[in-house]
């Protein structure tokens, strides 16, 4: 537990540091086109953090059903469910985060476009998982059900980026976005912070399940 | 065993169904109806935007095969036969294959039924060729049956199964709806040709091939019990 403070402490303190770069310490950019992206375009530091933990979350999900699926081991299962979990919980904020963006940038808070499309998809299938989790008695069969639609599902986010790539996209390039070396800087700080938030929310998670089944089992 | 026992294992399916004609009957009556309704509430609007129509024909087979499709392997389980079939000495794939290829055989009866419905009773102006479009139809019908092939055996040990189906998936299925569409509306509104549509096609191929690699590799563990 005590490795958990620890790390979650670092996080917090890059994750303030970061707050307070991005939203007192940075100046405005010029945006003559659209006057209030001057000021929002710090919802940066905080849309793109936390999505990238959320699909590193998806990522994990894939892998330790596969995982499970090849060695049977239900700790696996555990793993994929709670990463799923935290991600759906994250797959949330981002696309809160995009909404409020969106308005002013783009006009509307909903555009169907690709990066968008892809993030509701995504919620949706896991969303799909945790039904399909909650309507089986835990066990064996249930991991096995859980895990091959886990390994569907993250094909059909894929997919859902590619089949909507060929419309235009509005959304700005995730890679090669221009900023300048201080506010990149900031930016990776955050992305470091929101990460070991995730993964120490996803462990807590997997703790308090084994917790649980100590408890249970008496 | 092979393609051989896959064709029987279709074959069989596709002859019982004949006999009895639950599942095509009950398909076919619900996207009758589903037609009809649509073309009453939505008629007028699709008169003035025809590229409103794609999407509506393709949300009928998906509610009707999200009804249909997952009884080639219910059935089994409710009549008992579930575990003779995994009894056999047929592959999980193959075994797969066959259950794809009776659920195709039913989404192809009710596609030859309802598209010409649907343009009858839509009024639908027809820019492109109509074989093509039924092509692309197909094909996105080969994606449907796939997927829901594979998913619906998860399902079969739940609680609420009927309900929990589409939940899981609706979502896996998007892409390659939404992909459909698109091209049945560049062929059907846009009077579009085979290589204008090159595109979408390769991605709802590409989709089939995927999920059908997944599908196979993970069919083993779905089938398990």
């Amino acid at each position: 537990m005590r490795k958990i403070y620890f790390s979650l402490a670092i996080a917090w303190v890059l994750f303030i540091y970061g707050s307070y770069n991005a939203l007192l310490v940075f100046p405005p950019i010029s945006s003559p086109a659209n006057p209030p992206m001057e000021e929002l375009y710090r919802n940066v530091f905080f849309h793109v953090p936390i999505n990238a933990s959320a699909f590193l979350g998806f990522t994990i999900t894939l892998g330790a059903s596969i995982l499970y699926l090849r060695t049977r081991k239900l700790s696996y299962d555990l793993v994929a469910s709670k990463a799923a979990k935290i991600a759906v919980l994250f797959t949330t904020f981002t696309l809160l985060t995009g909404m409020v963006w969106a308005k002013p940038a783009w006009g509307t808070y909903w555009n169907w476009d690709p990066r968008e499309t892809t993030a509701l998809i995504m919620w949706f299938v896991y969303l799909g998982y945790f039904a399909l989790r909650e309507a089986m008695p835990a066990g064996e069969p249930r991991a096995r059900a859980s895990a091959v639609l886990g390994i569907f599902g993250y094909a059909s986010g894929i997919f859902t980026l590619l089949s909507t790539r060929i419309f235009p996209s509005l959304h700005p390039p995730t890679l090669g976005l221009e900023l300048e070396p201080k506010m990149g800087m900031t930016l990776g700080l955050m992305i470091t912070a929101a990460i070991i938030i995730f993964l120490n929310l996803v462990y807590l998670e997997i703790r308090l399940e084994r917790l649980k089944e100590k408890v249970t089992r008496g | 065993m092979g393609l051989k026992a896959v064709f029987n294992l279709a074959s069989k399916d596709i002859r019982a169904e004949l006999r009895t004609k639950h599942t095509i009957n009950f398909m076919l009556l619900f996207s009758g109806l589903a037609v009809i309704f649509f073309s009453r509430i939505a008629g007028n609007y699709v008169a003035a935007a025809p590229e409103m129509g794609a999407g509506l024909l393709w949300l009928v087979f998906l509610f009707t095969g999200m009804l249909g499709l997952g009884r080639a392997f219910v059935k089994e389980k409710e009549l008992g036969t579930f575990d003779g079939l995994k009894l056999t000495p047929m592959s999980s794939e193959e075994i797969l294959a066959g259950k794809a290829i009776y659920n195709l055989a039913l989404m192809l009866g009710i596609q030859s039924i309802i598209f010409p419905l649907f343009i009858i009773f839509f009024d639908f102006p027809i820019q492109g060729s109509v074989a093509l479009a039924f092509g692309v139809l197909t094909l996105g019908n080969l994606s449907f049956v796939i997927v829901s092939s594979a998913l619906s055996t998860l399902v079969l040990n739940a609680r609420a199964r009927e309900l929990l189906l589409p939940v899981i998936l609706l979502p896996v299925l998007f892409p390659v709806i939404v992909t459909s569409v698109s091209a049945l509306n560049r062929v059907l509104v846009g009077g579009e040709g085979f290589l204008n549509i090159l595109g979408e096609i390769k991605i709802i191929l590409a989709y089939a091939v995927v999920m059908s690699v997944i599908a196979a590799l993970t069919f083993d563990f779905a089938l398990e019990e």
